[in-house]
């Protein structure tokens, strides 16, 4: 063997455990991490994270005092790492709650139109979707679905029943359901088709007032939208009422894409990414509509992100009166990464932003989560009196939106304070769509 | 001869510069996630080399790779710059114990963690109670059994007094185990009892048997609690950390409104101490075995095992040991059969009379000890210790933090094993 040979093999050696160590990098597409190299060199000893996570998943599985569903656990410590930054809108998302997420944010599935809830005899209807396979059935609310096909689903998950009563487009489905006064069961069957979530639904009020209610800005809501503002413009409403309230946000080029109708080529958000990135959102050119009359927006502390944007901006470019009471005060935004062996999903928190008003209206909580300070504060700020016979959206059984009426009418008055509902605990936040 | 050797030669070194990246790899893993995860991950290179190329390609990932696929992710995208750490274990691990749904298995922060080992050397804070969350069995049963069919509300513990410790404020106070923690200074705690009440109501209203403005009054008024409300992690904390300022509680007892003002305070409680009337308060902290080596068992001796409810496992099986000959005295049952033998290793002592003086403060590691020394026919019951006797581990944490885990019921000698 040549002299030579022996340095180019250590050479070779040593360039192919860099090739090796730095391998994880290259692939994941960032530069090699010096830090690790350092924690290699230091102290191999100590235990990494991933070590004592492994080591105390072991622990439980092999030694608690009940079997426990390993993948359950495996989703609990995910949840719980994530958590443990302290961000309460950087989370994990277990596969059925990525699916479920996804599908409202996509904002259309194939099913038969309807949001169930849990009931001890099966599932109970609570919401029928208009012009769905689920209305034209004769689904109502309150109806509670006993049996779907063949399976009797007294005692069955929720989410079950849902699995059940969608499939594929163009097959029936055979309810079988309880209504309320009515003796016996009813059976209805319903062909399953593309549904479409609403999100943005308009209604003419008493003195010509339009009124549209935005549940959350999905894909297609700016469509919807459209559509609304469409029918009110063609049925000559004055003044409108933009319905905010429990929107939890959702898209952010949704909510720039309504905005476009009201204002052009204006900033509507300023996004701070990591490393002090900047990225401007506008309101796209050429798209204003000619909408008469003067806006209010009502909003609650369940109005939040994309919700806060809209109305903060419509506020700060059109003089859109507010009403109601303070938002959420969320002021970042997420990006959703899938987790391609299992589907389940990481929510990050990868920008915080600001709107053009310059306002920080980002939510302070004590350490128990309650809310101390923060959110956007309304012009008119008023509480839900709720009463056993509220109605959302009847300005005659909703006090919110007769103070937007007056608002809109020009001449508010203080209504007396009054307590307003605690929609967590009173909101059926789990139903859902199928 | 020599073309051979110089083909085996170069092969020899091609060899050791691709060892030389597989070593790198494995050094990388291990950095990354470990020594034990490395030499799984390190037999699965063999197996199946595309894991070398990518770690997001396998159809399956072990507890440990998906940890690191989570965290990594979360590493690289997240607004502010942060390091994977300890912290973010202990949240794991907080997030799996959490979610057993277990009184008798906790996760506790660094700072209760630390607490939680000073009560255990007898250094005892706050004011002098041992608390237990006591959940409705039916809603646990379903909980713990996967079924999503139910209100997660309805999980929220009734938070109870179990032991009130001698020499705390609580005690002079005349705190009584059993009374349930209702307020701490301006702060709620919402049962599931809450929940129950609104959820009839509205059904009564719905049903028109109830008069819809009484339905509006309990609403707003769990309204106000909701958003003045303590958990119950919180609660132990406020009553078990700390040694200075004062608490304010609302309890209930036996269904009257009491209000109590304690003084958090820092004191020693110890492990053996007799009292004039004779019997021997016993607490299973630090040197509790060799106390009571030295006690005078040549007198009838009557222990004392009230009072107490988060005893050391390991402690009260050195007081075994020291009293009982070696002997077996019951099993540790979980569940899927896996018994576990709790054995005496002696080398125990003769005593004339034991007298064991036990109520419902006698829990865990205590009620443990006594059924094991009445099983072994060396002592007898003066009273009924709490019912429930989880055998219980604990475990520490890198970040200082750590948990409790049950890991089965303990069932005495002579006793069946139920299910």
């Amino acid at each position: 063997m040549k002299w030579w040979k022996v340095p180019v093999v250590l050479l070779g050696c040593a360039g192919g455990f860099g090739i090796g160590f730095f391998l994880r990098d290259v692939s994941a597409g960032r530069a090699p991490s010096g830090a690790a190299l350092a924690a290699f060199a230091t102290n191999g000893n100590k235990p990494t994270p991933t070590e004592v996570f492994q080591r105390n998943y072991d622990t439980i599985i092999r030694k608690y005092a009940r079997s426990v569903d390993p993948t359950n656990l495996r989703y609990a410590a995910m949840q719980g790492a994530v958590s443990s930054l302290g961000d309460p809108h950087t989370s994990f998302l277990e596969p059925v709650v990525a699916d479920r997420f996804a599908m409202e944010t996509h904002g259309d599935f194939v099913g038969v139109g309807a949001r169930l809830s849990d009931d001890p005899q099966g599932a109970k209807v609570a919401v029928v979707f208009k012009n769905s396979p689920a209305s034209r059935a004769g689904l109502k609310v309150n109806d509670v679905i006993v049996q779907v096909d063949d399976n009797k689903v007294a005692g069955w998950d929720t989410d079950k029943i849902v699995k059940h009563v969608k499939g594929e487009a163009g097959t029936v489905v055979h309810l079988t359901i309880q209504r309320p006064g009515v003796a016996g069961l009813l059976k209805l069957q319903a062909t399953r088709a593309q549904v479409f979530i609403p999100t943005a639904e308009a209604k003419v009020l008493d003195g010509n007032i339009g009124y549209i209610s935005v549940a959350t800005f999905a894909e297609n809501t700016p469509g919807q939208f459209d559509d609304a503002l469409q029918e009110l413009m063609n049925k000559k409403t004055e003044g409108l009422v933009i319905d905010l309230r429990s929107n939890p946000g959702g898209l952010l080029n949704a909510a720039s894409a309504m905005l476009g109708r009201f204002a052009e080529s204006k900033q509507v958000v300023t996004m701070k990414l990591r490393g002090g990135h900047v990225v401007e959102e506008k309101s796209p050119a050429g798209s204003v509509w000619p909408v008469k009359g003067p806006v209010v927006i009502l909003i609650n502390e369940e109005s939040a992100s994309a919700s806060e944007i809209f109305a903060s901006d419509m506020r700060h470019w059109v003089k859109a009166k507010l009403v109601g009471e303070h938002t959420y005060g969320k002021m970042s935004v997420q990006t959703v990464h899938t987790i391609p062996q299992d589907m389940a999903s990481l929510k990050v928190t990868i920008a915080r932003y600001f709107v053009p008003s310059g306002e920080d209206y980002s939510r302070k909580v004590d350490d128990d989560g309650a809310f101390l300070k923060g959110g956007i504060v309304p012009d008119y700020p008023v509480e839900l009196d709720y009463k056993p016979d509220t109605m959302i959206g009847d300005p005659a059984k909703d006090n919110q939106l007769a103070k937007a009426i007056q608002v809109l009418k020009g001449n508010p008055t203080e209504p007396p304070p009054t307590a307003r509902l605690q929609a967590r605990i009173e909101r059926s936040d789990e139903a859902q769509a199928c | 001869m020599k073309q051979t050797f110089r083909v085996l030669g170069s092969t020899v070194g091609v060899l050791a510069v691709v060892g030389c990246v597989a070593a790198g790899h494995f050094a990388r893993t291990r950095v990354d996630m470990g020594r034990s995860v490395a030499s799984d991950n390190a037999s699965k290179f063999i197996q199946r080399p595309g894991l070398l190329a990518s770690n997001t390609n396998q159809d399956h990932l072990t507890e440990g790779e998906y940890f690191y696929l989570v965290t990594d992710l979360l590493h690289r995208e997240y607004v502010d710059p942060f390091e994977v750490d300890a912290k973010m274990a202990s949240g794991a691990v907080k997030g799996m114990v959490n979610s057993l749904l277990d009184p008798d298995s906790t996760y506790m922060s660094p700072a209760a963690f630390t607490q939680f080992h000073h009560v255990r050397q007898g250094e005892v804070e706050g004011v002098g109670v041992e608390i237990r969350y006591v959940f409705d069995p039916e809603i646990m049963a379903k909980a713990q059994s996967g079924s999503k069919g139910f209100d997660p509300l309805l999980l929220l513990p009734k938070i109870v007094v179990a032991a009130v410790l001698p020499g705390g404020s609580a005690e002079s106070a005349g705190v009584q185990v059993g009374d349930e923690i209702r307020t701490v200074g301006e702060k709620f705690v919402i049962t599931a009892n809450d929940i129950k009440q609104l959820r009839q109501m509205q059904t009564a209203v719905n049903e028109k048997k109830e008069d819809p403005l009484k339905l509006e009054a309990l609403r707003k008024e769990l309204e106000k609690k909701v958003k003045a409300n303590i958990t119950p992690a919180k609660v132990r904390d406020q009553l078990t950390l700390g040694d200075s300022g004062e608490v304010a509680l609302g309890l209930n007892r036996d269904g009257s409104d009491v209000q109590v003002k304690l003084t958090k305070k820092r004191y020693t409680v110890e492990a053996l101490k007799a009292t004039a009337e004779g019997p021997v308060k016993l607490r299973f902290i630090e040197g509790a075995d060799k106390a009571l080596a030295k006690l005078d068992w040549t007198q009838p001796v009557t222990l004392d095992l009230r009072e107490s409810t988060q005893g050391d496992f390991a402690v009260m099986q050195k007081c075994l040991d020291t009293l009982l000959p070696a002997q077996t005295v019951g099993v540790v049952a979980s569940e899927g059969n896996r018994k576990t033998d709790v054995v005496s290793h002696g080398p125990g002592l003769r005593a004339k009379h034991v007298e064991l003086l036990v109520d419902d403060s006698t829990a865990g590691a205590a009620a443990v000890f006594a059924h094991s020394l009445v099983a072994a026919g060396y002592a007898t019951f003066v009273g009924k210790p709490y019912n429930d006797m989880k055998w219980i581990e604990e475990h520490s944490l890198p970040d200082g933090s750590g948990y409790t885990l049950a890991i089965g019921e303990f069932v005495p000698k002579g006793k069946e094993v139920s299910k």
